[in-house]
Formats: structure tokens, sequence, C-alpha cells
């Protein structure tokens, strides 16, 4: 009696045909739920005498519609999508560091700028000094801060890391789990769908986090991600966030040094991030305070404030050991070979100019404070502790670093027992220093007095750049035009030919740039971005912002040599200005957001059409659902009333017996 | 094969439409609420490099055009300053004009010269303007008073004005490549040097030498007299007022003593000093004056008389010279060219002391050199004649004092000549920097600002699309096998 049990196959079978459908049409919206459909199979052989008509139908299998090429794309694109977002999230927190307003760096470099070439317009006006100085505070504050941001961004991504880590760390263990829960469910011979499900949606999770390669193997799945095996089996490898020795953010398998290479997923693209974007723009903005300090503390440490020349200055910028040579002294703005030109004024007002050379390769501060103490009425001494560096004139002298001519000549050859006095005045012009020889020529004769007598200036190179009438016609005592600013006058005086003097000219006092670097009358100090501070003496007495170099109270001319360093092309290698330089940084950060933000749509164009295809494969759709359940509601009752017959058939059959 | 579209897909699709049109009206909104086409360095990077140029050239250009305008204010204070010096020049000049009417008595005079005493005040009053609070004219050394009366009479009126300020002046930035001179030196505006010969006015036959001087205005040449030697023979020796008292300057035999021993014994005679009136002389006299023709004075000895002595002696009359009031002395070596120094200002005159014959004090009148100052105060000082000249050397003063005003005005005018040209080039600067800002700021917005006409279409066409992808996304499920089953 095989009809009754056909009819209870048939029965059976569409009763579980039926109860797939309703899996899935309530799992519609379950994420990573894949349809099934149940394998109808005409089952057995067996049958009366020699016609196997078989047994009715079973259900072979509950198919789990995948398409295992199509999910591997997904999982990959998956990890490539968080990779992108994760750059993005960051970029668009550093852009909004940088986003232009009227307090954003760049306003307030060039506020800075303008207010320094307005006090160069007024040097005496105690107001605007203060507000430059004060802008200049903003500035100083501005980058501090920028710094701090990206810092503390930086020490949020260490976090951030830590935790996918551990959220790493908690998939592999699940999908570790899941891989015994199949192998055993699958060991008793049927799919285990929901389990599967399930694995494959936490792989797909853990693809957003880190790569992953997904080597199948049976019922179980093998893991490798960053290059070493996550998941094998129903083991899970742990990971850990850490920083090597240059402070960059690494991931490593517990117990191991070696940093893993993620290719993919938010990790790759935090560790991108933390590791590269990040310490970029540091760096650029180090670069850009430093060379905004170099060229304004450059000109500030070689001018004059109101006050004039200094009794007493101190260094600012300290060094990490006294005794090493200053190029390997932890100078963050190190001095180069060059001179320093230290201008010592006597009590009733003579100046005298000396080169102080500077090695930075043999000198150390100690040397330094040495060379200065051998320059006469100076005494420079160091202080070991906090590795800084002072120069004291004698009672009554003071001195500055602004290169003003010395009062007297340099040098003077004179052979008569009369000779004038010469004396250099005016403000040196020129761009380079220079040593004027001044001859006298066409005498024997009196300053004023005999016709003819001249006098040659030549610089150094022997160029003669002036001839001067100082014979007769020539007032003793008045100033006669040289070159580049410099005048020189002559008392009355017997002179021969031949007889000289010499002037030193200045248009650089520092050629080392040991000034800055030192920090000794600067109007910034400390380092970097994050370091950068205005001069706290500046603050205190606004007087200290050297306008000039003469120290005359209405002479703006050094502030403008300040100013000007504003359009001075003294980044990226001689190419840009301070100011283009970091509206190229912003500009960088703006195009990789851009950058980054046209990629996150492209990647989510892709993934939604993945998903499509996806849902094309796997996904439930109702009305199909409800037409297959239609289609075993019918087999259901076409097998009701096959049993139903078959019933009635025995029925009539047994009456006959009855 | 067709894609199989679930509803799931299409809520996915319906989903995505909607979210990326709901972000293209967000980015509008904020366009629109900003009015900024740019408000993060991504909307546009390289925009926003251009921005930040644009920037920076704007306020460039508000800085410069503030200080164009500080330069104007300065500039235009000056000119209006020197202007007024300049009146004060010309009442001066007319002042000096009517000094020369030598009808004026006394009284007039004085009154005049309480006119130019005045004037002087003024002038004092214009050099030592300020401006902001910065000394005008007193070059780059705005706080320091620029000229200061450093010597003044019992009735307090000034003898004398030094210039204290700077010999640089000041200027000011109004564009990257352009500065303009703000406070010039005092000293270069009053002064105005153009040195002519310096003229001697006296009687001790001291004149120009060949040398150039280099004292300004008017000064002073004390001849002293040293020492008087006498040529052997005749006995006669310097008497005890020698010193102070002998008149006379020369080398040997430029002067001479005419010696006529009457008794022949040197008990008595007649002394005559170049050819003057004799004096008789007895050999008790240890300082006897002798005047000769031209009221020359010598003291001689006459104790010791050579008996019989009847001729002519040479006389070695020595001096020194001095421009400082006799503070320091140059011994007279009647040579063609003598510089004589001034130990309170080192300014140098050159003397040809050859034919000086007398000691006393000439005027110098240095020529083209005086100041504002020094020329207001000779003019005074001739009105009232403190140097006791004659009527006719005081007339001859007070005529080349109208040149010296006439050059010191146009020493001030050519200030004011330089301050306004200036001043034009500052106007028609001012100008363009106004222009090229408004050229900056238009290409700035152009990058920089929103089109606010695009903005509204946009905005409409994004919040039409935004409806048709919500009304489409409410008629996903709408049509369903569920309606069709009953």
């Amino acid at each position: 009696m095989s009809s009754l049990s056909i009819g209870l196959s048939a029965l059976r079978a569409n009763q579980v045909a039926m109860d797939t459908a309703g899996q899935n049409l309530s799992n519609v919206s379950t994420p990573g739920f894949h349809r099934r459909v149940p394998l109808f199979e005409s089952r057995g052989t067996a049958g009366p005498g020699k016609f196997p008509i078989g047994l009715g139908v079973g259900i072979a299998d509950i198919h789990r519609l995948r398409s295992e090429l199509l999910e591997e794309e997904i999982t990959n694109q998956t990890s490539q999508g968080a990779d992108t977002t994760a750059q993005l999230d960051t970029s668009r927190q550093i852009e909004a560091f940088f986003k232009p307003s009227s307090g954003s760096l760049d306003s307030l470099i060039e506020s800075f700028y303008n207010q320094l070439q307005q006090v160069a317009a007024q040097p005496d006006d105690p107001t605007l000094r203060r507000v430059a100085i004060d802008s200049g505070v903003g500035l100083a504050n501005t980058f501090n801060g920028l710094t701090g941001q990206l810092d503390s961004l930086r020490q949020g991504l260490d976090n951030q890391m830590s935790q996918t880590v551990s959220q790493i760390n908690t998939y592999a263990t699940q999908i570790a789990q899941l891989n015994g829960e199949i192998q055993r469910a699958e060991g008793r011979g049927f799919t285990d769908a929901d389990a599967r499900d399930q694995r494959d949606q936490l792989i797909n999770q853990l693809a957003g986090l880190i790569d992953v390669r997904v080597i199948p193997d049976g019922s179980e799945t093998t893991i490798i991600s960053g290059g070493v095996p996550l998941v094998i089996g129903e083991d899970s490898a742990k990971l850990q966030y850490t920083t090597d020795v240059n402070n960059n953010g690494i991931i490593v398998s517990a117990g191991s040094t070696q940093p893993l290479k993620i290719s993919s997923g938010q990790l790759a693209g935090l560790l991108q991030m933390r590791n590269q974007s990040l310490p970029d723009y540091r760096s650029r903005l180090d670069t850009l305070a430093n060379q905004l300090m170099k060229n304004i503390d450059g000109v500030q440490s070689t001018g004059l404030g109101l006050s004039g020349p200094f009794p007493f200055l101190a260094s600012t910028r300290p060094v990490k050991s006294i005794t090493a040579p200053l190029a390997q002294a932890g100078l963050a703005l190190p001095p180069q070979s060059g001179q320093v030109w230290v201008s010592v004024t006597d009590p009733s007002g003579n100046r005298t100019l000396t080169a102080v050379n500077i090695d930075p390769n043999g000198m150390s501060l100690q040397d330094l404070a040495n060379a200065f103490s051998a320059v006469p009425h100076l005494s420079g001494t160091v202080n070991t502790q906090s590795g800084l560096m002072q120069i004291t004139a004698a009672p009554g002298y003071t001195f500055d670093f602004a290169g003003r001519l010395s009062t007297a000549p340099t040098s003077t050859n004179f052979t008569t027992g009369s000779p004038p006095t010469a004396q250099a005045s005016g403000t040196y012009t020129g761009t380079s220093n220079d040593l004027y020889t001044y001859a006298f020529s066409g005498g024997p004769g009196t300053v004023g007095v005999t016709p003819g007598l001249k006098l040659t200036v030549t610089n150094s190179v022997g160029q003669t750049i002036a001839s001067l009438d100082v014979g007769q016609g020539y007032s003793p005592g008045t100033d006669l035009a040289v070159a580049n600013g410099v005048s020189v006058k002559l008392s009355s005086g017997d002179v021969n030919n031949g007889d000289t003097f010499t002037t030193q000219v200045i248009a650089q006092p520092d050629t080392s740039g040991v000034l800055v670097s030192l920090g000794l009358n600067t109007f910034f100090t400390g380092s970097g971005a994050g370091g950068i501070a205005v001069q706290p003496a500046l603050t205190k007495d606004p007087q200290l912002l050297a306008a000039s170099r003469s120290g005359a109270a209405g002479d703006g001319t050094n502030l403008q040599r300040m100013a000007a360093t504003h359009d001075a092309l003294t980044m990226s290698n001689g190419t840009q200005t301070v100011s283009q330089f970091y509206a190229s940084m912003v500009g960088d950060i703006g195009s990789q957001v851009q950058d980054l933000n046209q990629r996150q749509t492209a990647d989510q164009s892709l993934q939604q059409s993945l998903d499509a295809q996806q849902q094309s494969v796997s996904g439930v759709d109702p009305n199909e659902e409800l037409l297959t359940l239609l289609q075993y509601q019918r087999g259901y009752q076409l097998a009701s009333k096959y049993i139903s017959v078959v019933n009635d058939t025995m029925n009539q059959l047994l009456q006959i017996i009855r | 094969m067709d894609l199989r579209i679930t509803p799931q897909t299409q809520l996915e699709f319906s989903l995505g439409n909607t979210r990326r049109q709901t972000d293209a009206l967000g980015q509008t909104e904020i366009q629109m609420g900003t009015g900024l086409r740019i408000n993060n360095p991504s909307d546009d990077p390289l925009g926003l490099v251009k921005v930040f140029a644009g920037h920076a050239q704007d306020m460039q250009f508000t800085t410069f055009q503030q200080n164009i305008s500080e330069s104007q204010t300065i500039l235009n204070q000056g000119v209006a300053n020197l202007n007024d010096a300049g009146s004060v020049l010309t009442k001066a000049r007319e002042v000096a004009i009517e000094a020369t009417n030598s009808t004026n008595d006394a009284g007039a005079n004085e009154a005049l010269a309480t006119e130019v005493d005045g004037l002087l005040k003024g002038m004092l009053d214009i050099a030592n303007g300020k401006i902001n609070n910065e000394f005008q004219f007193s070059g780059n050394a705005t706080k320091t008073q620029p000229y200061v009366v450093t010597a003044t009479d019992s009735l307090g009126r000034p003898l004398a004005v030094a210039y204290n300020g700077a010999s640089e002046r000041a200027n000011i930035a109004v564009s990257p490549q352009q500065n303009v001179d703000t406070y010039y030196p005092g000293k270069d505006i009053f002064q105005n040097i153009q040195r002519g010969p310096t003229i001697y006015v006296g009687n001790t036959r001291a004149a120009a030498g060949t040398g150039t001087d280099s004292a300004t205005g008017q000064g002073a040449l004390l001849v002293t007299h040293t020492s008087t030697t006498y040529a052997p023979g005749s006995g006669v020796t310097a008497g005890t007022s020698s010193v102070t008292g002998d008149t006379i300057i020369g080398p040997a035999g430029a002067h001479t003593l005419t010696v006529k021993d009457t008794s022949g014994t040197g008990a008595s005679g007649t002394i005559a000093l170049d050819g003057g009136a004799p004096v008789a002389f007895d050999n008790t006299q240890t300082n006897l004056q002798v005047t000769g023709p031209s009221g020359e004075i010598v003291y001689v000895n006459t104790t010791n008389i050579t008996a019989g002595f009847n001729g002519t002696v040479a006389i070695t009359a020595n001096g020194a010279l001095s421009t400082d009031g006799g503070a320091s002395s140059t011994p007279i070596n009647f040579s063609s060219n003598q510089v004589v120094t001034d130990s309170k200002t080192g300014a140098v005159t050159n003397v040809n002391s050859t034919n000086i014959r007398l000691a006393g004090k000439d005027q110098l009148n240095y020529t083209g050199t005086y100041d504002a100052f020094q020329i207001l105060m000779a003019l005074r000082d001739d009105l009232r004649n403190v140097n006791h000249l004659p009527e006719d050397q005081r007339l001859q003063v007070l005529s080349t004092r109208l040149a010296e005003i006439d050059r010191v005005h146009q020493g001030v005018l050519n200030t004011v000549g330089e301050q306004s040209a200036d001043l034009s080039n500052l106007q028609s600067l001012s100008q363009r920097t106004q222009d090229l800002q408004l050229n900056e700021k238009e290409r700035t917005s152009n990058i920089e600002d929103a089109d606010v006409s695009q903005l509204v279409i946009n905005y409409q066409t994004q919040q039409n699309l935004l409806r048709l992808a919500l009304s489409a996304a409410a008629q996903i499920s709408q049509p369903s096998l569920l309606d069709f089953l009953h």
C-alpha cells in the first residue's frame, strides 16, 4: 500500500515547501538572509511487480540561493568602502580644523602682516604696537590650537583603532564558534543555512573592519587578515593595537611585534590617516611655523626697539647641550656658517661694530658665549641648567645687532700731523655686507681748502662707488652722500695722497641666523607649530618691537622689512611664500576630501549595484513567494485529494469484502 | 538575464536616491545660508587657494589704503604748516624792505624788531609743529623736538636756535614697491644752504680765505693781540699794557714806530706809530700809549731808548683768531688761508690773515647759509643794531638779508613742491589702489561667492527631484499580488 504513503510524502513535502516560503516571507527584511528553495525529488524505486513507480516525493535539500563569486566581491567591496569611509571621516575632521573663516590661520597670518605694515607707518604709536603684538599672540595661539586639535584627533584615532581591534577579535571568535557549530550540524548531513547566513554576515562585518580573504574549507572557513590567519576552523587569533618606536600605530598578533599589513577595511583607513596624513599635516604646520618665525625673528633680532640698544640680553631658545656644536645642540632652527655683527655703544654714544664668527659645526653655546666675551665691554655667560646664554654689557655700555655704522672709521691710515676726523653716517641700504675704503688724492692738502682734493670710495671688490670733492668748495663737517644711503663727513685737517680710512657697512647683521636659533631679541620663541609663542618680554613691553635699525622714533623701515617677508619666497625651496604654503596645504586637504568623497560615491554605487545583483540572486520577493506558496498549497490540496481518492477507493473495496 | 528586483532592491535604490537628493539640497541650503560657494576646502580646493590669495591681497590693499591716507594727512598738514612758514618769511621780507628805508628812526626800527620777534616765535611754533603727537619736521626722530632755543637774552628773546632732529626722513610704505617720505628733517627745509663767499664787516682787514667755510649764519671773528716785539736797536720795548692794550697786528714791518731821541741821551723825545702824530716820551715811562693814524694803539716802554736813536723801528705784532668768542684761538700766521675752528660746533672758517693789521671784532656773514631762525634773528639784531655798526655798514648788511630770506623761502617752497607732488601722486595711487582692490574683490567673489540666481534655480530643481524620489518611494510596494488574492 504505497499509495497512501505517496500521498503522505506529497503532503509532507509541500508542507515543508510552504514552511520554506513562510520562512522566506518572514525574513524579507533580514540582513544577510539568503532566499531558500526546497528541492523536490521523486523518491525511491519500490513498486509492485517489475514497475518501479516510486515512493512519492521528498525534499532533497533546502537550497540557499547564494552566488559565491558575488558574495566574495561584496566582501571585498565592503572592505574597500570601509577603508575609504574611515579616511573620509577623518579627513573631514581635519578639513573642519582648516575651514576658512575670520579666525582661521590664513586670515590671522594676513592680518598679522598687515598690522606690522600699519605699525611701520606709525612706528611709535603704542596702541598699534600692542595690536600688532597681540595679533602675533593670536597667530601663535592658533598654531598651538591646530596642533592640539591634530594631536587629539590622533589620540581619538588611537582609541578608535583599539576598539576596532577588539571588535575584530570578537568577530573572529564568533566566526570560529560558528565554524564549529556548522561543522557539527552539517556532520549530521544537512545544510545549516541559518548558521551559514550568520557566518557570512559576520564575515562581511569583519571585512568592514579589516581586509579579509575567505578560504572555504568544507563546512569551515579559514580567514586570512593582514597577511596572517585570523580564523582557522574553531581557532581564532587575537590582534592588538600598539605604537612602534617611531610613534606609528601598528596592528600585531598577540605575542608578536611584527606589524600586520592591513590592506583594506576601516583599520587600513584609520592607519593611513594616523600614520601618514596626520603626521604630514602636522609636520607641514611645523615647517610653516618655523619658517614664519625665521622670517619675522630674523628681522626683529637685527633691529632696534624704541628703547634702543640693550644693557643685557638673554637667549630664549635653549640648547640641549652647552658643549655640543650648535648644529647638534637640539636647536629647531639651527644656525649656519656666517657672522653676527654686534654693535657696542659706549657711555658717550660712540659705537663700535665687531664681527663674531659662527661655525655651527665647531662652536658650542659655551664657545659662542666666550666669543661674545672677547668683544670689548661685553661678557657672555651660559646657564648649564637651562641651556640659555646671557650677554651683559659693562656698566654704561649697551649693545645691539642692528648693524648700524660705527661712529668712527673701522681703520684709518693718516700720515699727517693734523689729520681730519672722518665719520660715516646714514643707514646702509645695500643688499650685502661690505667694506668701503676711502682714499685721498689730489693732495697733499687741507680738507675744504686745497683745490682738487678728492676722496675716492671703493668697495671690497675694488669697484669705485663714489668720488667726492673734499677740497675747496667742501664745507668741512657736511655730509657727502657716498652710495646706498651711506654718507661721510670730514672735519678740517691735512691729508697726504694715499691716506685712507675704511668703514664696514652692514646689510645683514646676522648671516648665520644664530640670533634666531637662540631666540635673542626675537619676536617669537619656542619652535614648531605646537611651541610657537610670542616672546614674553615683547608682550610685556611693546617698545621692544624693533621698528627700525636707526633707533629713531619715526623710523619704521625695519618693520617694513619685516612686513616684506610676507612676499618672500622662503618655503618649498624658494617657490612659495608662507601664505601660499598654507593655502596649498589647505588645498591639499580639500583635494584629499574631495578625492575620497568621489571614491566613496563610486564605492557606494558599486556596492549598490553589487547589492542589487546579490538581491537578485538571494533576495526575497514576496510576490514570488506568494506564487510559490500558492503552488505548494495547490500541491498540498492535490495530495489531500489524492489521499481522499485512495481512501474512497479503499472504502469501496472494503465494502465489497464486507 | 534581467535582474530580479526585490522590494529590498527597490527600497535601497529609493533610499539611495532620496539620500542623494537630500544631500544636494543640503549643500544648496548651506550655500544659500552663507552666500558662499566654498564653505569647506573640499568644495573647491583649487578655488580656495585663489580665494586665500585674493583675501590676502584685499587685506593688503586695505592696509596700503590706510597708509596712503595716513601719509596724506601728514603731508597735507606739512604743506599747510610750510605755507604758514612761507607767510612768516614774506612778512619778514616786508620788514627787511621797510628797514632799509634809512629814514626810520630808532623807535620805528624797534617796532619792526618787535614784529620780527613775533615772526621768530611764530616760525619756531611752526617748525616745532606736531601731528598725531609726532614732530612734523624732525626727520625720523619724531619724538624729538627739532628746534630748541639754546640761548636767550635777558628779556628771554632767542639768541640761538639749534636743530636736534634727525637727518633722515621717515617714510611710509604705500604700495608693495613704493614708499613715500612723510616726516622731513627741518634742517633740510628751513636752511637750504647755497654757500656764497663769506663777508667780513669790520676793521681788522681780515678777509675770506681760499678754503670753504662750514659755519653758518652770522658769526664774529675775534682778532686778539697777543704780543708785540720791536726790532732791536732803538731800545723800545713793549709797555706793561701791551698784551691787552695793543691793537696792532702785523708781521715785522707792517707797523712801524718812528722814534726821535730829541735829548740825545735817550731821556726824552717823540714816538710816532705808523707815521702818525708823534707823542712825547721820557725815560720814566713804562707804559706809554701811542696811537697811530687809524686809531691803532701800542703801549711802549721808553725807559731804555738808545741814546741818540733816531729812526724807524719795525714792529712785529702777533695775534690770534677766534670764532667762538675766545673760547679757543688760532695764532695768526699772516697766510692766505688759516682754518679757524669753532670749538663749540666744530664749524670752520677760513681766514685770509695776510693783511690783518688791527685787533678787533669782525662780523662774519656766511652768505647763503642762514636758516630761517638765524635770518630772523639777524634781521632783528640789525634793526636794533646790537653790533653797533656804523649806519652805512648796517644798511649794507641789512640789504644782504633780503637775499637770505628769499633763499630760505625758496627752500621752504621746494619742500612744499616736493610734498605737493607726493600728495598728488598719492591721490592717484589711492584711486588706483581702490580700483585694484575692487578688481580683486570681484575676482575673489567670482570664485568664492555663490551665484544666487543659479542657486535658487538649483534649489527648485533639487526640491522637485526630491519630491519625485519621495513619491516614487511611496509607490514602491503599492502593487502587490496580495491585492489580487482573495
